[in-house]
């Protein structure tokens, strides 16, 4: 007993279709990671370790040098606005997801609605946009902080901040909200106050917690577009004193972007070196991420 | 015991100042926007929305080039990551046998996550070469750059970064439209099959059940392509390109003019506040769809 | 070998575990035949392992005879859609296609299936169809509703209805009736005794009362195997099984 010639045909037709389709979304990935590992690996390999220190060698040198004041950079940025931002939108999650009052439900509402409109935000409008405010605070606080400048290191730590916070808030806040009722309360019958219940509630999240920074972690260490009026990139060491906040500095993912753009051979290799080192931090905290996820159904935003 | 009552409540009530501080920030952007681009907005209205002359030591900035490379690369984009998502999340859920899924959906999640940058690089390295060898100077010598328009030396062009943010935005709208698939009933799927309906023709149906999720899918694709910034300013040329729907030729869109043009802004008058409102308009396409989202789309 | 389904020697086993042991089974064509036994007896993987909805299931092996009709289900030869298409089958859960309205729930097998030739004929099988599960008059004036809209009696009485519309010659229902109330069971009853005219019905049950009531010949199967076949009044008054007669009468099951 066989199916009508055509429709046989037409569906064997549909498959290939669909069978194409799926290569051609899957090949070109494998092709990229294929090649940043196999040139980025060649480059570091070759130049280890002092890759890990050095600041690049002359353009069209014969020699790399390293990109060592862009990993110091995106350390520095991606630590320092992960203080930040993590108790920000740690504690506005835990306020809007426990909000009681008519005044508080008001404050919760209007923050996840903004939070979600800043989702939303292509990240260089957000970082044209914390220039803009650095920019003209400037001559004001240049009053009180001479070396106060808007293309630094404080003004990269506000745009990851900004980046990062709405994907860290959305998550912790639907994990709160996702608490069977029965545990909430168990948890406020111990007589705990409202303060106190909330951070145990975020205790028992403890994993959907954990995921939630290892992907904002993941987001403020991949960023690039926000951190070029901001940031803005250096390939040298900065001087540690009183004005080192206010002194632009590299990063990895700048100096992917500004090498491989450029006409020179030698700096090509380290944009690839740096891709490298960038897919491998991702690698990374991808893993750590699926590893806290484990067992649970849906994945969380951002992730995907 | 109500003195304490109202002291922890107190406490509580502390955490509001961090989302004030949320609040604040986004409102804080949105205004830095409006008021920064305030002064081109006074002085030539919707003019540079309507007119490709970009003429900084003549203060012109008529960005209507970038607008256009912004559409025409979000759309193509959006076209072909249509066919590549919906093809790869059927594929997914209805032939990649269930024990092969996890190593397909790590992938494709890896994918959606990596730095755009680094496929910034390997569209200006490896890409752009590939398409201006086997695809855009074949088709050009056979005629076609009179409407496509010639392609530059490395390939970077608006067709370029059309097809690189097709292949960046797929792994997220095939996650949304593959997890809304594997959803369907599985008492549905026996009813089609117990039709006599065969394997595609049960996901023809499927898909048309699940049509406000690839919907969804497809306008998340768009308003990501619109905003992407450091891949395309990799691909894109960064050539100011009147004729912006020459998709072989270099050309520029809104988030790259920003990202490649800022830089000299403080050496004139108006370049800035053009450059805000050029991102004014982003953030506005953006908006747009995702309020046509909320509408007939669902809510995710 | 004149039957409307012959089993031999079937085995099947899903992730490792065998579901069936060597089921064997002869339904005569026109008759009702049910299949009763308690929960896990494997009554539902047999019928599915009839027209391969099975194939839908991860890790299902598959060994003995099925021919359904003259067709050798599982002869590599044979397309599983084009013997579901000569086996139509209603579902313990009523599941109409949720997005598609009565009328187009009804057409899209005909029409995929290519039995009629025009409009007015796919019209007219609609018709014929929803009729003949006594639903027409409840919805000739609203045939574009989604499906979604109807009752859980109006929706089951839709999915027959859209069964019969593939002119089936076996149509199988697994527990049509276990998710409706009183009054939908017994008119789905009625109607199950009126199509023997047309196709020959196999009904899984775990409701011996249903089986007895509907049923010319009935089957008993328990872990995997057929214990006993035979004519219902036979099977009801004189079992020949110890198991038979217990759950017969409601001891076990």
């Amino acid at each position: 007993m066989r199916l009508p010639t055509s429709r046989a045909v037409k569906s064997t037709a549909l498959t290939a279709a669909v069978a194409l389709a799926f290569a051609l979304s899957v090949a070109p990935i494998l092709h990229l990671m294929a090649t940043v590992v196999y040139r980025g690996a060649t480059v570091v390999v070759r130049n280890f370790p002092s890759i890990l220190f050095d600041i690049p060698a002359a353009p069209g040198d014969h020699q790399v040098g390293g990109i060592g004041p862009h990993i110091l950079g995106t350390a520095l940025l991606t630590s320092i606005a992960f203080a930040i931002g993590v108790p920000i939108s740690l504690l506005a999650a835990v306020f809007t997801a426990e909000a009681i009052r008519r005044w508080e439900r008001m404050v919760g509402r209007w923050t996840r609605l903004l939070v979600h409109m800043m989702l939303e935000f292509p990240t260089i409008v957000i970082g044209l946009a914390v220039y803009g405010v650095m920019a003209s605070i400037t001559p004001f606080v240049r009053a009180f902080v001479p070396g106060f400048r808007p293309f630094s290191l404080l003004s990269g730590v506000v745009a990851l901040v900004l980046v990062a916070a709405p994907y860290m808030y959305l998550q912790i806040e639907d994990g709160l909200k996702s608490v069977p009722q029965h545990v909430r309360e168990a948890i406020y019958s111990l007589g705990a106050s409202r303060f106190v219940a909330s951070l145990v509630l975020l205790r028992y999240l403890k994993s959907t917690v954990y995921a939630a920074l290892s992907i904002a972690l993941a987001r403020m260490v991949s960023e690039t577009a926000a951190l070029f009026f901001t940031a803005f990139g250096s390939n040298v060491y900065p001087p540690l004193d009183t004005d080192s906040l206010f002194r632009p500095v590299g990063s990895l993912t700048l100096a992917v972007y500004t090498f491989g753009l450029s006409g020179y051979e030698n700096w090509i290799e380290l944009s690839w070196a740096a891709s490298f080192m960038l897919l491998l931090l991702c690698l990374t905290l991808f893993g750590l991420t699926k590893l806290l996820l484990r067992g649970e159904r849906r994945g969380l935003r951002g992730l995907r | 015991m109500r003195a304490s009552t109202k002291r922890t409540a107190d406490l509580f009530a502390l955490n509001s100042l961090f989302n004030a501080v949320l609040i604040l920030s986004v409102a804080l952007v949105v205004a830095v926007l409006l008021l920064e681009s305030l002064p081109m907005i006074y002085r030539d209205g919707i003019g540079p929305l309507v007119t490709s002359v970009w003429n900084p030591a003549r203060e012109e900035y008529g960005f209507l080039f970038a607008l256009g490379g912004t559409l025409v690369t979000a759309s193509l984009a959006l076209l072909l990551s249509l066919a590549l998502s919906v093809g790869s999340a059927v594929m997914y859920a209805e032939f990649v046998p269930p024990s092969l899924r996890p190593v397909v959906r790590n992938l494709m999640d890896l994918a959606a996550s990596m730095p755009s940058v680094i496929y910034g690089l390997w569209g200006l390295r490896v890409l752009s070469p590939f398409l201006r060898n086997h695809l855009m100077e074949p088709l050009s010598a056979l005629g076609l750059s009179g409407i496509l328009g010639t392609p530059s030396p490395a390939g970077t062009s608006l067709l370029s970064a059309s097809i690189l943010l097709a292949i960046m935005v797929t792994p997220f709208a095939s996650a949304i439209i593959r997890e809304r698939l594997l959803a369907v009933p599985q008492h549905v799927r026996e009813a089609l099959y117990s039709l006599g309906l065969t394997k595609p023709e049960v996901v023809l149906i499927e898909l048309r059940y699940i049509r406000r999720s690839v919907l969804t899918a497809m306008a998340v694709s768009f308003s990501r392509a619109v905003g992407e910034t450091a891949a395309v300013a990799m691909v894109v040329g960064n050539t100011v390109n009147p004729n912006f729907f020459r998709v072989f030729s270099p050309g520029y869109t809104i988030s790259s003019l920003i990202a490649d043009q800022y830089p000299n802004a403080e050496a004139y008058y108006y370049m800035a506040p053009a450059l805000f409102y050029a991102a004014l308009v982003m953030f506005a396409i953006g908006l747009a769809v995702n309020l046509a989202l909320l509408r007939y789309g669902e809510t995710r | 070998m004149d039957y409307a389904v012959y089993v031999k020697d079937l085995w099947v086993s899903i992730g490792g575990r065998e579901i069936l042991k060597g089921v064997n089974l002869e339904v005569p064509r026109n008759v009702v035949f049910a299949v009763m036994g308690p929960s896990g007896s494997g009554k539902s993987t047999l019928l599915r392992t009839l027209n391969r909805i099975l194939d839908l299931y991860e890790g299902v092996s598959v060994r003995g005879r099925v021919v359904v009709e003259g067709i050798d289900v599982y002869d590599s030869r044979t397309d599983p859609p084009a013997v579901r298409r000569l086996v139509g089958m209603v579902f313990q859960m009523p599941n109409p296609i949720p997005n598609l309205s009565i009328y187009d729930n009804v057409a899209l097998g005909p029409k995929i299936n290519k039995l009629v030739r025009s409009r007015k004929e796919l019209d007219e099988l609609v018709r014929w169809a929803l009729e003949k599960a006594y639903l027409w008059n409840e919805v000739e004036d609203r045939l574009d509703a989604p499906a979604s809209k109807l009752s859980g009696g109006q929706q089951q009485r839709l999915c027959i209805a859209r069964a019969l519309a593939m002119k089936p010659r076996v149509l199988m229902m697994d527990e049509p009736t276990s998710n409706l109330d009183a009054v939908a069971t017994a008119e789905i009853e009625k109607l199950i005794i009126e199509l023997k005219r047309d196709v020959t019905v196999i009904l899984v049950t775990h409701n011996s009362f249903q089986a007895s009531r509907v049923a010319d010949h009935v089957a008993f199967m328990y872990d995997g195997q057929i214990l006993e076949v035979g004519p219902t009044g036979r099977v009801f008054t004189r079992p020949a099984h110890k198991l038979t007669e217990r759950y017969i009468t409601g001891k076990f099951g």
